[in-house]
């Protein structure tokens, strides 16, 4: 029996091997810009270098991170633009504005964007207008919310903490959520936000919404917010209350449950995306902000634990991934 | 000491019949713990422990059906989701950079199945733990609830064992405590209790206590060691009474004797002073008596001689400026000689005479002579006469001493008042009392009252001779002579009375002399 599967497994592995190769193509030189250093955006790049590769495409790669220094953003870009890479990648909001900014004459494809239209990234879902295209991460709040409510059943209250600093994207899923919740169809969560200025003030706005009663705390994808994710952790350790977290590396460093998409996927969707505009089959004006059909859910037992918070089994079953571990947040 | 020492010991004790009593209580009790109380505990223990088993064992059953419906539905569940999860990443899969290369398609949909059957194995792997964990917990849960309702359910049949074994105890104890309450009430208490209060009793004095020694243990012992010491008791405070009584009654008759003496003393103490004043008055009056009468004698003479001039002078004389001086030298020679013949009766009086005389009739003629003067004063008079007053002297002499009494008497009353007289017998005495509620004598001069010349008040020109203090003097002399006395009895303000006691004549004539 092994011998017998060993023999009809060799065709099949020698076919993997040759179609990961791809259709020969010449090199390229084709650039890739990071305005911070985010979990999202490093496994989205990873998706698309796969995605280039599974296209047959040769690179030779440009990739720049500019460490949320908005001077060494531009410097950075006026040097890919002068360098005329066959195509821009840029990875989330911020460094996509920059790129539309300083570079004109270069096709722009942009990932891991949530809110790419409020955002002013796009000038439409249909077209992100001028030399970008892109997809985005945006999940829709009713999955978000069920998600939520798939691990807290009894969730009447949403608190959601989300900084000035860095809340652009924040503010965007609040307005975003707010404006599900009052569908008529919705369920009714009353949403409960707090913004904070600083780290420091996590603890006290953490505190604030237990306080209020809410029955779970909404950690959205912000920057300052989701790096200290265990200071809020800390803030609601042995209450009852859990952390949900809409953000990539939220369920993996504090919260009970996550609800995020496979960003190496999309990833490998934008790379798809670039090899149309390589191949000279569409413009970037032409292609529509592309989505995820998908998305994942994961739990936390460890981060639940430490809330004293327990998961319905329901959570577990229905989890794309679960977790027994908190690990370092995100840097 | 020792024979008691030894009957002591012989003897059924006190501690002996409560330590048999305290043995037949506790040998009770046994069995009743071991009739009722053991069979009652375990009937209550075996209803108790079957529904306590049926619970545990509905418990494991549920358990057991939970774990099984729940895995089944988590199956499902999984499934489903495996099958939704893997529809949408193929529909995420950008398969047309493939460009329709169907093995390389087939390959990237293959990497993706195998990435998702690794973390559906991965998560069914953390599933499962996380299920056995619970399950373990739900087990730990339901465990804890049955030790629980088991710790409930031994709780409340010790309760209800200790509540019911109590209630029956304490019946027992109660009628073992009553039962021991009695034997000590009869055994200890009460003889006790009439010990103390025999002791009570002795402590106060009285010996006639009653004590009855019941059966032979220390408390009876007791008793009669005690009824012994009080039967001494009693024999010696009988002797210690009998020798106060005489002692008493030696007491009485000495102070009888004593009183007796002592009013004997008295009496002739009082006596030998009554003698002894009479006997200085006496002295007194017989040395004033000699005086007098020799002045007075001689004083007769020559007054006597005055007068007799005096008359002739008269006889011849009718000039009336002449025979006025010459009067008056008559009448002062009259007076004179009236006086020194007062005075002579006074230094010689003249024996009693030997009459038999009434008293009582003396003393209506003498009241007869002043109550017409009384009547000019306002003075009232009563007289009270009992019977007949016999006495033996001169009927005389003993007028005009109630004539002087009874003028004195007046003279005490110048503005009014009463003179009361009074006569009776008294023994072998005949008395004749004068009383007037007059001025008085004063204290000081009582003891003089007697005495020739004194006088409590002056004489006149007009009236010479009274007030010379003659009067009491010779009727003092007077009773004195016939055998009798005179008292006086006066104070300032409050009036005088005037005793004369005379030997009373005795129905033979005879009159017994006075001691």
């Amino acid at each position: 029996m092994p011998l017998a599967l060993a023999v009809a497994a060799v065709p099949a592995l020698c076919a993997v091997a040759q179609e990961a190769a791809g259709p020969e193509r010449a090199a390229m030189r084709v650039a890739a810009f990071f305005w911070h250093d985010a979990p999202n955006d490093e496994a989205a790049f990873t998706g698309i270098e796969r995605g280039l590769r599974a296209a047959g495409f040769e690179c030779i790669w440009t990739v720049r991170r500019a460490g949320s220094d908005r001077e060494r953003a531009r410097q950075q870009l006026l040097e890919i633009a002068a360098a005329r890479p066959r195509i821009l990648f840029t990875l989330g909001t911020q460094a996509t504005l920059l790129a539309k900014e300083h570079v004109k004459d270069v096709p722009i494809v942009f990932t891991a964007v949530t809110h790419p239209v409020e955002s002013g990234v796009a000038e439409s879902w249909q077209s992100a207008g001028g030399n970008v295209c892109g997809n985005s991460n945006w999940i829709g709040s009713e999955k978000v919310i069920d998600a939520f409510r798939l691990a807290v059943p009894r969730l009447r209250h949403l608190g959601m903490i989300r900084s000035t600093a860095s809340g652009e994207v924040s503010a965007a899923e609040l307005r975003q959520m707010r404006r599900y919740l009052a569908e008529p169809t919705a369920p009714r969560i009353e949403l409960v936000e707090r913004v904070v200025e600083r780290a420091a003030d996590l603890p006290a706005a953490a505190n604030d919404l237990r306080a209020r009663g809410v029955e779970a705390v909404w950690v959205p994808i912000d920057h300052l917010v989701y790096q200290n994710i265990q200071v809020l952790l800390d803030a609601v350790r042995g209450s009852g209350v859990p952390l949900v977290s809409s953000a990539q590396r939220g369920a993996e460093a504090g919260a009970a449950v996550g609800v995020l998409v496979d960003y190496a996927l999309l990833g490998e969707r934008a790379a798809a995306m670039a090899r149309l505009l390589l191949l000279g089959k569409a413009t970037p004006a032409a292609l529509p902000v592309g989505t995820m059909q998908s998305s994942h859910v994961v739990v936390n037992l460890a981060a639940a634990k430490a809330c004293a918070y327990d998961l319905p089994l329901a959570a577990l079953v229905v989890a794309d991934r679960i977790l027994d571990h908190v690990e370092d947040p995100p840097r | 000491m020792r024979a008691s020492a030894s009957a002591a010991q012989s003897g059924f004790g006190l501690t002996n019949k409560l330590a048999l009593l305290v043995l037949a209580i506790a040998l009770a009790l046994g069995a009743f713990l071991a009739l009722v109380v053991a069979p009652r505990t375990a009937r209550a223990v075996e209803a108790g422990t079957e529904p306590l088993l049926r619970r545990s064992a509905e418990a494991l059953e549920s358990s057991t059906l939970e774990v099984g419906r729940t895995g089944t539905e988590t199956l499902r569940t999984l499934i489903e989701r495996t099958t939704a999860v893997r529809r949408a990443m193929l529909a995420d899969l950008p398969l047309d950079v493939y460009e329709g290369d169907s093995a390389r398609i087939g390959a990237a949909i293959e990497q993706q199945d195998t990435a998702l059957g690794r973390r559906m194995i991965e998560n069914v792997g953390r599933l499962a733990a996380e299920m056995d964990a619970r399950a373990a917990r739900r087990i730990e849960s339901e465990v804890a609830a049955l030790a629980e309702q088991q710790r409930q359910l031994a709780g409340a049949i010790a309760d209800d064992l200790q509540r019911s074994s109590l209630f029956l105890l304490g019946g027992v104890a109660v009628a073992f405590l009553l039962l021991l309450a009695v034997a000590v009430h009869w055994l200890v208490v009460r003889p006790v209790r009439e010990v103390t209060q025999a002791v009570a009793g002795v402590a106060e004095g009285r010996l006639d206590v009653a004590l009855r020694p019941r059966g032979d243990d220390e408390i009876a012992r007791l008793v009669r060691a005690f009824a012994g010491m009080v039967e001494q008791l009693r024999a010696t405070r009988a002797e210690v009474e009998s020798k106060r009584a005489a002692l008493a009654r030696l007491n009485a008759e000495l102070e009888t004797e004593v009183a007796r003496k002592t009013a004997e003393l008295q009496q002739a103490l009082d006596g030998l002073r009554g003698a002894q004043k009479d006997l200085v008055l006496a002295e007194r009056m017989a040395s004033v008596g000699t005086l007098a009468g020799g002045i007075a004698h001689e004083f007769n003479n020559l007054a006597g001689g005055i007068l007799g001039c005096a008359r002739e002078v008269l006889a011849v004389e009718t000039e009336a400026r002449r025979r006025e001086p010459l009067e008056v030298i008559a009448r002062a020679a009259e007076r004179a000689i009236d006086v020194t013949d007062k005075l002579l009766r006074f230094a010689r009086p003249s024996p009693p005479g030997t009459s038999a005389l009434d008293l009582g009739t003396l003393l209506r003629e003498a009241m007869a002579l002043v109550e017409p003067q009384a009547r000019r004063q306002g003075v009232a008079t009563r007289l009270e006469v009992a019977g007949e007053l016999p006495v033996r002297g001169d009927g005389g002499a003993l007028h005009q001493v109630l004539v002087n009494l009874l003028g004195n008497a007046l003279q005490a009353m110048p503005g009014g008042g009463e003179l009361a007289v009074r006569g009776w017998r008294e023994g072998d005495e005949v008395v004749a009392a004068v009383r007037d509620d007059g001025v008085g004598i004063a204290a000081a001069d009582l003891d003089r009252i007697f005495d020739p010349f004194f006088s409590t008040r002056g004489g006149d020109a007009a009236t010479p001779g009274r007030g010379a203090g003659l009067g009491l003097a010779v009727s003092y002399r007077i009773v004195q002579a016939h055998g009798g006395r005179m008292q006086v009895d006066s104070r300032r303000g409050a009036g005088s009375t005037f005793t004369m006691r005379l030997p009373a004549l005795a129905a033979g004539g005879e009159t017994k002399e006075a001691t």
